[in-house]
């Protein structure tokens, strides 16, 4: 029985071979390529996907700064209007208060005088009165005679009103 | 010493067809191939690690060697050539496992020719048409060349399939004599071949390792090349 084959020799091994290598091409590309390539696929979507996503945060981070900068910008304006009006407001407060203050006194005041004047005026002529009563009823006794009373009571008055206002006024 | 150079008929059925070691042998590194392949592209992580990073460089690179020679268009060639380079290689680094190399046989060589040839053909005439073909691969540069052309795509797959055959199976013949003739020296005074130690080694390295990849890579690169030539214009 002959166990070799010659060196050079072709036989149904040929078409075996080719079999054999079309069915391992078959199988290392479903088990080594299929695999591998779907995975680096993969891995490349992702890094893009993560890259982008990334991209997306910040550019989101970056409004969300300005929103909140221009938000504190417009807070100070804010707090600077409001303490400004409230400043004028009790300014002009004050202003009012001083002045009804300064109003209600001067009030007081002029009362005060009136009152005063009319006190004064009122003391004096009783006073006058009297004292041209008391002048009559003396100048009576001591010439004893009995003057026209109203011609006596005009001199005295007036008399009076030349000596008085010098006196009344000291 | 074992004279007979050929490969052994391992099955032999009554109709007179035979499976030779050639045939088990592809058999054996087939499935040597798959299994490390599952388990090398087995739990595969976005980011990876270990043995999924080894699955990844061998992909790549073979990617990127496909690209680099056929276009980047044909990329769509990777699993065969990446495959045909793989089983080469390591078809031609079986002989330094003790097993008989399945490339140190024709049937081999010219089954992998072979398809290179009905690649070439089968896919320039999808991409140009027969008669593109034709004119492409026959009449060019000057129509009077044809005999020429024809001979020479007839020569392509036999150089192809014999340049693997005579390197692989001329390593092993050199082995075998260097083993016999490193065996008989002062076969009658030492007990055990001591001089079969070691020396072979280096002769190893050169005809199994080097040659052996080198013609892996001569023949997926001439493949690739043939191919992406006849497909361009």
């Amino acid at each position: 029985m002959e166990v070799y084959t010659g060196l050079v020799s072709f036989s149904w091994n040929f078409f075996f071979q080719i079999a054999n290598f079309l069915i391992l091409v078959l199988l290392l590309s479903k088990f080594l390529f299929k695999p591998v390539n779907k995975m680096l696929e993969k891995r490349k979507n992702t890094i893009a996907n993560d890259l982008e996503s990334a991209a997306n945060k910040n550019a989101e981070a970056e409004q969300l700064r300005a929103d909140y900068e221009a938000k504190i910008k417009n807070i100070k304006i804010e707090a600077d209007e409001i303490l400004k009006d409230a400043r004028a407001k009790a300014d002009a407060k004050a202003k009012d208060i001083v002045q009804d203050a300064r109003d209600k006194s001067d009030e007081i005041l002029d009362k005060a005088q009136a009152e005063i004047e009319r006190q004064r005026r009122n003391a004096y002529n009783d006073l006058k009165d009297e004292v041209a009563a008391m002048a009559i009823m003396a100048a009576e006794k001591i010439i004893d005679e009995k003057m026209d009373n109203e011609l006596n009571e005009k001199l005295v008055v007036k008399f009076i009103e030349e000596a008085g206002d010098v006196k009344w006024q000291n | 010493m074992n004279t007979e150079f050929g490969a052994k008929k391992i099955i032999e059925f009554s109709n007179g067809v035979f499976i030779t070691e050639t045939v088990i042998n592809t058999w054996i590194i087939m499935a040597v191939l798959v299994i490390v392949s599952i388990i090398l592209t087995r739990n595969m992580k976005l980011v990876p690690e270990g043995k999924q990073n080894v699955a990844e460089i061998i992909v790549t690179m073979l990617t990127g060697l496909v690209g680099s020679s056929m276009g980047k268009d044909k990329l769509g060639f990777t699993p065969y050539m990446g495959t045909l380079m793989i089983y080469i290689m390591i078809a031609n680094l079986w002989g330094l496992i003790g097993m008989r190399a399945p490339t140190a046989d024709l049937n081999t060589t010219f089954a992998l020719s072979i398809l290179t040839f009905f690649l070439i053909h089968g896919f320039a005439i999808k991409r140009k048409g027969v008669g593109g073909w034709i004119k492409g691969q026959f009449l060019e540069p000057v129509a009077v060349l044809f005999p020429l052309n024809l001979i020479s795509e007839i020569a392509t797959p036999v150089s192809l399939a014999f340049r693997l055959f005579g390197n692989i199976v001329g390593g092993m013949i050199i082995m075998t004599l260097v083993y016999g003739a490193l065996g008989s020296i002062l076969s009658g005074v030492l007990p055990i071949p001591i001089f079969m130690l070691g020396i072979p080694a280096v002769l190893h390295a050169y005809f199994d390792v080097f040659a052996g990849v080198l013609q892996s890579f001569i023949f997926t690169m001439l493949t690739m090349v043939f191919v992406s030539m006849a497909m361009d214009d």
